[in-house]
């Protein structure tokens, strides 16, 4: 099914998707969307690796409930230090929200992964989005696996001139973090020169018109896909607006 | 022949390393590295060479065999401890520059560690001026020579003193007369009693330093051979 639906499907899905998971408020709501988010994924091929590494976030996911609930303030109080709520029914509810609408937005963003950024560049042009704006879509998908590289690279080097963080103090470990920033920032600049020469080279933005012997072509099964999508946001914001 | 030496720096005993399950990159590798040599790994392209270098610099981790520094498994240490072993010159200088100028380049770690003195700002000026770097030390350091670069990486890894450095392919972009150069700083660490591994393809390089060459083939070692 991945290989066979055109982008312009895929995209309507991710779009439908996400957009509910910030429009949405209501925890019940929210787990038919997780639903109708894993169903889409499975059948479309997500990549549900995603999901492993969300497991890094689960500290913050914490820390939002309590500080949901310490300032917040509203609903039972289910722990209490005192006169202090460290956690509520409020704050939980906001907390859990909060993860859910990230696990829907990764999960859903995952379908797109495994689509070839040749295709969706295409796909973005033939909506008639300006050439340059899909180019820079296809850009950022194509570097953003090197720069995660590159950040790790400089990292593993950092640690290597014998900075052993666990001996560090919190404020010296954010001055450590800091200096990451100079080798990527500088290979980001690097490679943006590179890729600029390059693509003057190669005549980008010479004629304001481009043409492309690849075209995509919607078939009655992608028209369903994206009417589908479209339902289920449009029932969605129905069902936001009536509960 | 090896054992003439004191204890090996370093000890891989049958290292298996791969970076994905279906495909094994080392082959059960074992050796004993030693202080008193400059090793050069050399080997064709995907031969394990710099795989093997990581290994060393406990960069990877091998999911089966052991990689000792100075008796101690590269699992059980942190890379920052290793960091305080040994040094680690990456192909690719650019990743491991870290500072706004030449000479915070050198300096940033102990800074960091609130150990800067007068003594140690010294160290920096000597090795700028013995790395020829002494007249950009307020250079921005990406804005240097890949020559310059190689050097500055060179130096800063230098700083801590470490027994034992392991360079990737430290002659890739440099000229001749810069090869020579370093050549010239290769032969003084190692009357310095710094241990050294060389992976590289210059085989020029390699003949004017190393007094000891382990062949890669398939992901393992198949020769063994000293000058």
């Amino acid at each position: 099914m991945t290989a066979i639906l055109d982008p312009r499907a895929k995209l309507s899905v991710v779009f439908c998707l996400t957009s509910l998971a910030i429009v949405i408020q209501d925890l019940v709501l929210f787990a038919g969307l997780l639903a109708a988010t894993v169903g889409a994924s499975l059948v479309l091929g997500g990549d549900w690796r995603v999901l492993y590494r969300l497991r890094r976030l689960a500290g913050l996911f914490v820390a939002l409930v309590v500080i949901q609930s310490v300032f917040g303030g509203n609903g039972q109080p289910l722990l209490q230090v005192g006169q202090l709520s460290l956690l509520t029914v409020g704050g939980l509810q906001r907390g859990l929200a909060l993860a859910l609408r990230i696990v829907v937005i990764v999960l859903a963003s995952s379908i797109l992964l495994r689509e070839s950024s040749r295709r969706l560049v295409q796909a973005l042009i033939q909506w008639h989005i300006p050439y340059e704006i899909a180019f820079m879509v296809h850009l950022a998908i194509r570097f953003l696996p090197l720069l995660q590289e590159e950040m790790q690279d400089a990292f593993v080097a950092l640690q290597l001139r014998g900075v052993d963080l666990q001996t560090l103090a919190w404020r010296q470990k954010l001055q450590v973090y800091s200096f990451l920033f100079m080798p990527v920032l500088a290979g980001v600049i690097g490679k943006a020169r590179e890729l600029s020469i390059a693509m003057e080279m190669k005549a980008f933005r010479a004629v304001p018109e481009r043409t492309s012997h690849f075209q995509l072509q919607l078939q009655p099964l992608d028209y369903a896909v994206m009417m589908g999508s479209l339902s289920v946001f449009v029932f969605g914001i129905l069902l936001v607006f009536w509960i | 022949m090896w054992d003439v030496f004191s204890k090996p720096f370093v000890q891989m005993e049958q290292v298996q390393f791969g970076y994905r399950r279906s495909k094994v990159i080392l082959r059960r590798v074992s050796a004993d590295l030693y202080q008193e040599h400059c090793t050069a790994i050399v080997g064709a392209n995907g031969s394990g060479k710099t795989t093997l270098g990581k290994l060393l610099a406990g960069i990877l981790k091998p999911w089966s065999g052991t990689v000792r520094l100075e008796g101690y498994s590269t699992t059980a240490l942190r890379l920052g401890q290793i960091g305080q072993m040994i040094g680690y010159v990456f192909q690719e200088p650019d990743r491991q520059l870290f500072a706004p100028t030449v000479r915070e380049e050198l300096l940033f770690v102990e800074r960091l560690q609130q150990r800067l003195n007068p003594t140690v700002e010294g160290k920096a000026d000597q090795l700028l001026a013995e790395f020829g770097l002494g007249h950009v030390q307020d250079s921005f350091p990406h804005s240097l020579s890949r020559g310059e670069k190689q050097r500055l990486a060179l130096a800063a890894v230098l700083m801590r003193e470490p027994g034992f450095l392991i360079l990737d392919e430290p002659t890739t972009g440099l000229d001749l007369e810069r090869r020579q150069q370093l050549t010239a700083y290769v032969q003084r660490l190692k009357a310095a009693g710094v241990g050294l591994v060389i992976i590289s393809h210059d085989d020029h390089f390699i003949g004017d330093n190393a007094d000891r060459i382990l062949t890669m083939a398939g992901g393992e070692i198949t020769d063994d051979s000293h000058s």
